[in-house]
This record gives structure tokens, sequence and C-alpha cells, in this order.
């Protein structure tokens, strides 16, 4: 991953990807003998390699036009260069297909859920460095794709709809870790947003916010997860006063990743509207959803975890120990500081160019989000689980908008059957038409045996009538037309 | 010096056939061995002494033999076969090495796998076309025997099919041989004289028709292919990595060097067809990989598939192309040779290669562990994964391939994402999962099972992260190559479709970044 952020060649790029696509099916295989983890790591690895295949396309197509695959070659290439429209449109297009697979985002999203089957470490890095560096590599190929307003166009439609999508289905997962990462997916669907309105410092400040912000909620639920063995949400609840710790980090977390005012997430999403505002306003109302939506989806984790009354599993859940711990505080210690370290860098606006109207909306929306969620989970009156929306609605964000079905009536069942039918023309056809001639030739030596009787007479016969039909054929070939 | 590749191993088998009865199996066993190995170390010598920047034949040896025949004893390698001899001559080695010990008629089974290995060399090594079509049917007895007598159960029919098809094969080169030194009027069969005939262009299509059929049964193309499968699945594990291996690059070294060599006309205008029956052949093994449930059925099938990117680069006969094409050639000799070794072993501690049957076998306590890992190594490297042969091969297979043919690569490309599929399902259901009870108790898996594949992985990783390796021996004979035949069509008034030194600019500017892919 280091390896992807220093490249400057898309070449390298490509290759360090697919590695990644490696090293995430081993790490999501680790627990190999549970019958899940098996098909997640398959999954992952196969909707991946859908994206990089893809890629691979774009990559050896690019090189063969633009002759090089230096990043700043490509952008020197791309300001120059007049393509047809149709050629720079599939062209952007497989290129775009890579990063779309690495950053879970619509329809290729379903890997990153099933791959919170494997352990939490990974789980970590995928939800926040593994997803930026498939965005990384987009960004850098963000002038190549420009070359096509349609590419744009598909960049934006597949980042807005992941967005919302991701949002709402984060809320009806009743498994932690899934639940947290649909909202990775929604956040790379901004970042997707600020790279198809060609704002690139943007997309990278908010890639290193939320990477941040979600790898402390990561490591926080991760605690969770080992001290209770189970990721189900609806099996816990009062934790906040036994893991204190933990509950301060997701705390921050939450905060970080929401428009909450002074935290890293919030000046990513200001300068991230502001730059829309003058394009395309109706983007603004997309970040104000999926902000309001992730904060309702974490102040419902929050609720149902950390808060409320103790379950079985978690009655005696300890403090997770030092190992995990220090990191832990370590990183909520960071999240705090970002705002800091931004300013260090340089890259906070300043506060009197700011649009005010702008950075009240984000707070609003997080805050009504959070101020929802509270009213339904924080309060114990309202039953749970909440049957605010008609159980159809649920179940089919339960379900990621069944994804799972579309994949196997599209692809799936296109190869499936298309080994069948090869299998059975292999079988049948080609091998049949083979052992027809073995068979034939046995056949035919075998029934010519019986004229091998040994009486002279049908020899004498055989003969006879052979020289008969060899006379009659070389006489009609000589006067055949003559008659 | 190029003699002792092809006379030693024949010397040897001899020397093994003419032990007394009494002698054990070990004997045998390290009598080949030590020939085998000192094969190796020959041909890595040979390869230290090969110089790197010239294109014309190298250790060339000439004897005449039988002149009315025109068959003059003719050895020399350059760039296109010195990775094969070299692939050759290890892939013996390792095939001798993980032969079953407690073999029947140990004497018999060596000295075949030493002619094998001899003729083999020789094949490659031939610069008379006569000599070459000696040698190419010479291999075939040992391996027909081979798969006849230490077989699987349906051994009889499998072997009776490669041997009619691969005589067929026979036949057809040797036609299209003759058809070509009465011809041209030359009547010599000396490659470098042929080289330069001028037939005219539609008796040189027919020619090389007859040679490509010829070849194409050897490679598998596809409807020509059913005879590897069975081979395969009946061949012992050994026999199966000599025939994956090496015996299948026969044909691809067969169509560059004597098709691409000596129809350089023709082949421009037969090159979209062939780039056809690539596409076929690779999605169609693809296809039929993932409906297998044989392991062996499977790296066949898979084999079928990958040798349609030597096909595909073969036709785009650029410089670079070659070069991937070689490249190619060497990857999937070895990741190919890994496959079999690796499901060899699976199957002599399990007892089956059923993939429905087998599961967990990853299981570190009670498992096979290092065999599995190796195993997903294997397929990454089959599917295309960086860091490993197969992916450097492939890209230049398709990076050059496409700007001659790109619908034909980029359909062809589909076919590295179903490699991904069947070999992800072989693994899922073969190694995941929870080893069940049946196959608790397999018996030990020794480090002299494993030696073979660790070695194989180590230069599929090693030759992945420095592939010049491997290219650098194939460059400056692939330009040649593509010069030889720009030039004659400048001398046969055809017009040249793009300027010389455009198209001899070998594109390599991409793989200097390589090396850097540990950092």
């Amino acid at each position: 991953m280091t390896g992807i952020a220093l490249s400057d060649s898309l070449f390298l790029s490509y290759a360090l990807l697919e590695m990644l696509t490696l090293s995430t099916y081993l790490l999501v295989g680790f627990w190999y003998a549970q019958p899940l983890v098996i098909g997640a790591a398959r999954d992952a690895f196969l909707t991946k390699r859908v994206g990089d295949l893809l890629l691979l396309m774009g990559v050896v197509a690019l090189s063969t036009i633009a002759g090089s695959l230096d990043f700043t070659h490509l952008a020197l290439w791309a300001e120059s260069v007049q393509l047809a429209p149709l050629g720079a449109a599939l062209l952007g297009l497989a290129l775009l297909a890579g990063p779309t697979g690495k950053c879970a985002q619509f329809p290729l999203n379903l890997w990153l859920d099933e791959a919170m089957e494997g352990p939490n470490p990974a789980s970590i890095l995928r939800n926040s460095v593994v997803v930026a560096c498939g965005a990384y590599v987009l960004i850098n190929l963000q002038p190549v794709l420009a070359l096509s307003p349609l590419v744009l166009t598909v960049l934006m439609v597949l980042g807005a709809m992941t967005a919302i999508g991701a949002s709402l289905v984060a809320i009806a997962q009743i498994d932690l870790k899934r639940a947290l990462c649909h909202s990775t997916s929604a956040y790379l669907g901004l970042v997707f947003l600020a790279v198809g309105t060609q704002q690139d410092e943007v997309a990278l400040m908010f890639l290193l916010t939320h990477g941040i912000a979600k790898a402390l909620l990561f490591m926080s639920i991760g605690a969770v997860i080992l001290t209770t063995s189970t990721q189900d949400v609806t099996e816990m609840g009062g934790l906040a006063p036994r893991m204190p710790a933990t509950t301060l980090a997701f705390m921050v977390g939450s905060a970080a990743s929401l428009g909450l005012l002074p935290l890293g997430c919030f000046w990513a999403m200001l300068e991230w509207a502001e730059g829309v505002w003058t394009t395309s306003p109706w983007l603004v109302s997309i970040l104000l959803l999926v902000n309001g939506l992730t904060g309702f989806n974490l102040v419902r984790v929050l609720g149902l975890v950390f808060l409320g009354t103790p379950k079985p599993k978690t009655r005696r859940a300890p403090e997770v120990g030092w190992l995990m711990a220090v990191p832990m505080i370590a990183l909520t210690i960071v999240t705090l500081l970002m705002p800091l370290m931004l300013q260090q860098w340089q890259l906070l606006p300043a506060w009197q160019d700011a649009d005010l109207m702008l950075a009240t909306l984000i707070v609003l929306s997080g805050a009504v989000g959070c101020g929802f969620g509270g009213w339904l989970y924080l309060n114990p009156a309202v039953s749970k689980p909440v049957d605010f929306v008609w159980a159809s609605v649920r179940e089919v964000l339960a379900y990621d908008f069944r994804l799972e079905r579309l994949y196997a009536v599209s692809v799936v069942l296109g190869v499936v059957q298309g080994a069948r039918l090869t299998a059975w023309f292999d079988r049948y056809v080609i091998d049949g038409l083979v052992n027809f001639v073995g068979v034939a030739s046995i056949f035919s030596g075998e029934s010519l045996k019986y004229t091998i009787s040994g009486q002279s007479r049908n020899y004498l016969l055989t003969l006879f009538i052979g020289t008969l039909i060899t006379l009659t054929t070389v006489a009609w070939a000589f006067w055949g037309w003559t008659f | 010096m190029l003699s002792i590749l092809v006379w030693a191993p024949i010397l040897g088998a001899l020397l093994i056939s003419c032990l007394p009865q009494a002698i054990g199996a070990q004997r045998a066993r390290q009598i080949a061995l030590w020939i085998a190995g000192i094969v190796l170390l020959w041909t890595a010598y040979l390869a230290s002494q090969f110089d790197l920047s010239t294109a014309s034949l190298q250790f060339q040896e000439t004897l005449p033999w039988i002149e009315s025949l025109e068959l003059s004893y003719q050895m020399g390698v350059d760039g296109l076969s010195m990775p094969l001899v070299i692939i050759s001559s290890l892939l013996s080695w390792l095939a001798i090495f993980s032969s079953d010990r407690q073999i029947n008629r140990p004497r018999l089974y060596y000295a075949l796998l030493l002619v094998l290995s001899g003729a083999v060399a020789g094949a490659f090594l031939a610069q008379n076309l006569l000599l070459f079509f000696l040698f190419y049917e010479v291999e075939l007895i040992p391996l027909y025997l081979m798969i006849a007598i230490w077989g699987g159960a349906l051994r009889g029919y499998a072997a009776m099919k490669f041997l009619i098809y691969t005589a067929v094969s026979g036949a057809l080169i040797l036609a299209a041989f003759f058809g070509l030194a009465l011809l041209s009027s030359s009547l010599t069969f000396d490659y470098d004289v042929l080289q330069n005939q001028t037939l005219p262009l539609a008796t040189q299509v027919i020619l090389l028709t007859t040679l490509l059929i010829g070849f194409g049964i050897k490679i598998p193309i596809v409807p020509l292919h059913t005879w590897l499968p069975d081979a395969h699945v009946q061949a012992p594990t050994p026999v199966s990595v000599l025939l994956a291996g090496v015996l299948l690059k026969l044909g691809t070294y067969g169509m560059l060097r004597f098709g691409l060599g000596l129809f350089p006309e023709a082949w421009k205008v037969a090159a979209p067809v062939i780039a056809a029956f690539a596409v076929i052949s690779v999605l169609y093994g693809s296809f039929a990989a993932i409906a297998q449930t044989d392991m062996k059925k499977i790296v066949a099938y898979s084999s079928v598939g990958h040798m349609g990117y030597i096909l595909l680069a073969a036709a785009a006969a650029t410089p670079l192309s070659l070069v991937g094409a070689i490249a190619q050639m060497v990857s999937h000799g070895l990741i190919s040779a890994l496959l079999f070794l690796l499901v060899g072993v699976v199957y002599a501690k399990t007892g089956t290669r059923d993939i429905n049957v087998l599961r967990g076998l990853l299981s570190p306590e009670r498992g096979l562990p290092l065999i599995g890992s190796l195993m997903i190594v294997g397929a990454m490297a089959s599917a295309g994964i960086p860091g490993m042969m197969g992916f450097i091969a492939e890209f230049i297979v398709y990076r050059s391939s496409f700007e001659v043919f790109p619908v034909q690569t980029l359909l062809c490309m589909v076919g590295t994402g179903l490699t991904a599929v069947y070999f992800l399902v072989l693994i899922n259901k073969a190694f995941f999962g929870r080893l069940p009870d049946n196959l608790a108790n397999l018996p030990q898996v020794r480090w002299r099972d494993r030696i073979p594949s660790v070695i194989v992985t180590v230069l599929i990783i090693f030759l992945g992260i420095q592939p010049s390796w491997i290219m650098r021996w194939s460059e400056t004979t692939s330009i040649a190559l593509v010069r030889n035949r720009l030039e004659r069509n400048v001398t046969l008034t055809v017009a040249v479709p793009m300027p010389l030194e455009l198209s001899l600019q070998p594109d390599l500017t991409l793989l200097p970044t390589l090396p850097d892919l540990q950092g």
C-alpha cells in the first residue's frame, strides 16, 4: 500500500493493486475452516478481480495509445490528445472499473461487506487504507478520465448511488462490522463525487480524515468483538461503564467521521461542499443526507452496544488489555489533534472565507441525524428493534438491495452456464466425434474380418465383381461422354 | 557442446537398461538423477557462455549424415530455444526426482524418461528439418509407453489416443517439410537455406496450414485438443509434468521456428485466423476447466487456455510479442509443472483428485499445509497475480498483441479472469473448510515430496520479480525473426505496413520498473 502511494506509474500501481487483491483474499480466508469465510474470501477475490481485469484492459489499451504509463506523462498526454468519443468512453470506463471494485462502489460493493468475516486487524486496514488505495489511483487517473464526459457522469452517478444506498443499508445491519463497513462505501462514494467534480485535493483530504476516523471506529469495535465474542448488535448493550476507553474511542471516531465542528471530516466536508456549491448545488444535498444517515447509524450503534441494559454476553465484559488499548488511545489522540495537524499543513480554509451557511448546514445535518438516532435508540421507551419503516423495506436494506441475486442472475449464471455448455460440447461433440471415428474404424475392420472365409470361390467371386466394377468405371470415364 | 545434451541422456538410458536385473529401484534412480543432474549443469554452463548480443545460432555443430537424403546432423541454439532447453533440463531432473521410489520396472522407467529428455533437447536444438522431425517422433515412443505402462485405470485408451493424435501431427509436419523442400527446388532440409525460399504466396499458405494443423495438435489448439486431458489424467505425475512443462512447448516452438521463420509472408495472411483460434482456445479451455471436478483435468484444461496466449502473441508477431510468447512458454512450463507436482502429492497422500471429495487439506495439524500454500501460490501465478512469473508473461503478451489485434486481446484477457474462477473453486473446495474424518489420517508428507515444488515456486517468484533474467535471452532473436520477415517483404515487393525502425523498437520501457516491486 505504501508502494501505491509512492508509485508514479500506472503499471506499478496496477501490479500493487492486484497484490492487494491477493492479500485480501488470504486475510479474509484466514479462518479457512468456516464455511462463511470460504465464500467471503472467494467473493472478495472474484469481485475485485472483475474490476482489476477491466482495469488491466484499460491499462493495456492506455499504454498502447499513450506510449507510457507514468502518471505525469499521462496527465500531459491527456491535455493534448484528441480521442474518438467512443474510444475515450470505453477506455475511461475500463479504468474506472478497477477503483470501483477496490473502493467497494456499486455494483462491486458486496465484497467489503462479506470480507468482514475476516480477522479484525485486517478489517481496520481494509476499511481505511485499502479502499483509499483504489481512490488514490482514481485520483491519479483523473486527467485521463476527464477525456470523456460520459465517464465523469458515470463516476458521479456511481458515487452518488453508493453514497446514499450504502448509508441506508448500513442502518439495517445487525452485524457490528457490517454496519460500519457500509458507511465506508458511502464515504468513498463521496470521494468519487469529489473526483468527478475534479476536486482532487479535497478527495485526498477526505481520504485522510475518513481513514483515520474509520480506523479508530474499527479498533474500538474490534475491542468489543474480542471481549464479547459476538458481532451481533442485538446481543450487546451496556458496555460503556465496563469499557470506558473503548467507548471513548468509539465516540471520538464517530464525531470525527461526522461533520461535527472541530474534528477532521468536518473540514473535508466543508471544502467538498464549497467546491460543489458553485457548480452543482444539488450534490450538497447528497452530502447532507449521507452525513445525517451516518450520524443516525453511529448513534444507533452507540445506543445498542455501549448504552442500554447489559445482555448475557456483555455482562462480564472487561476492558481490553493494553496491547489493544494503547494503539486505540493513541489513535484517539491523533484523531482529536487532526484539526491542528491540518492547520499546520495549511489545509484548513481561512475561517472568514468559509461559507457559513454550508458549515451550518453540515453541522445541522449531522446533529439532526444524531438527534433522531438518539430519540429512537437512546430512549428506553422505544422498543427494539425499531419498526419505524415497513418490514419489506428493512428486509431489502438488510440484504443489501438484494445485490447478490443480481450477481447470481448475471455474471455467475453466465459463467456457470458457459462452463456447463463447453464441458458438454467438449465431452459429447468433439470427443464424441473422435471416439466415433475410432469406433467406426474398428467396426469396419471387425466386419471386414468376416469376408475372410477360407473358401476360394468366394475370393474369386469378389475378384470378379471388383474387376467388373473397375472396368465399368474406366469405360465410363473414357467413353462416358461420347455415348 | 550441444550434443552432450542429447546424447548423455540417451547413453545413460542404455547404461541403465544394461544393468543387471538384481539392481534395485534405488540404484537406477540414483544413476538417472546423476545423469539428469550433469545435463542440467551442462545446460547452466552453456547458458553462461551464451552470447546475448547476437541473434545468430551459437555452439553450432555440423556433421554430414545421410547425404542422399539431405539429412545432416546440424545443431545450434539461439534465443528462441535457449530458455526452452533450460526449462527442459530442469524439469527432466525434477521429474526424475519426483518419481515414485518403489516404481514397477524401474530400469525401463528411468531409461524411457532419459530418452524422452534427450529427444526433447534434440528437437529444440535441431537445425535440419528432417533431424527435427526425427527427434519429434522419437520423443513420442517413450511417452506412449510411459502412459501405457504406468498410467491410471484408463491408460490404454489415453495412450492410444495420444499416439494416434501425435502420429498424425508428425505426418502432417513431415508432409509440410517435404512440400517445402521439393517445391522450393533447393532439395535441402537445412533450416538456414530454406529460410530464404521464395515460393508463391498461395503455396506458402497451403504449406503453412498443414504445418499449423500439425503443430496445433501438439500445442493443442482447441478442436484438436481432446487427447490432452485424457493423457494428463492417466499419466503418472512426472510424465504430466514433462508433458505440460516441456512437450507442449515443442508445438509452439515449432510453430514459431518453422511456421513464422520459414513462411513469413503466409504468416501475415494466416495471423487473423491464428488469433481467432487463440481466442477460442483461451475461452474454451477456461470454461471447460470450470466444469471439471478432477484436479488434473482442471490443470489440463487450464493448459489449453494458457497455450492460447502463446498463440495470440505468435500471431501478432512483433518483437515484443515474441519475447512475450517465449516468456509465456517458460512461465506456463514452470507453473503447470508446479500445479501437476502438487496435484501429484495430493493424489499420492489422499488417493483421490476429486474436488468434491477433498476438503480442508490446508489444516495445519493433520492436513497438507505447505502443499496447500504452494497450491495457492501456483493458482495465483497462473491467474496472473503480479509478483510472479505468470503476470509478467501475460502482461507482455497483452501489451504487445493489443496493437495488432485489440479485440482478440481483450477477449483473451477474459480468460485470465476465468482462470481465477476455476482455481479458486479448486482451492475453496479442496483446501479450505474443515478436514473430514475420512481424510484425517493422511500419510506424512516428507521433504522429498516437497522439494521439487519448492524449487519451482522459488523460480516462479524470483522470475516474477526479476523478469529480465528470462527475457534477455530472447530479445535479439525476436527482433531478428521479425526483421527477417520485414526485409523479405521488401524484396518480395509486398507493401510494408509500418516503418522498419518503428516496429523494431521493443517497447520495454515498462519493464525496468519491476525490480522495484519489492520495495
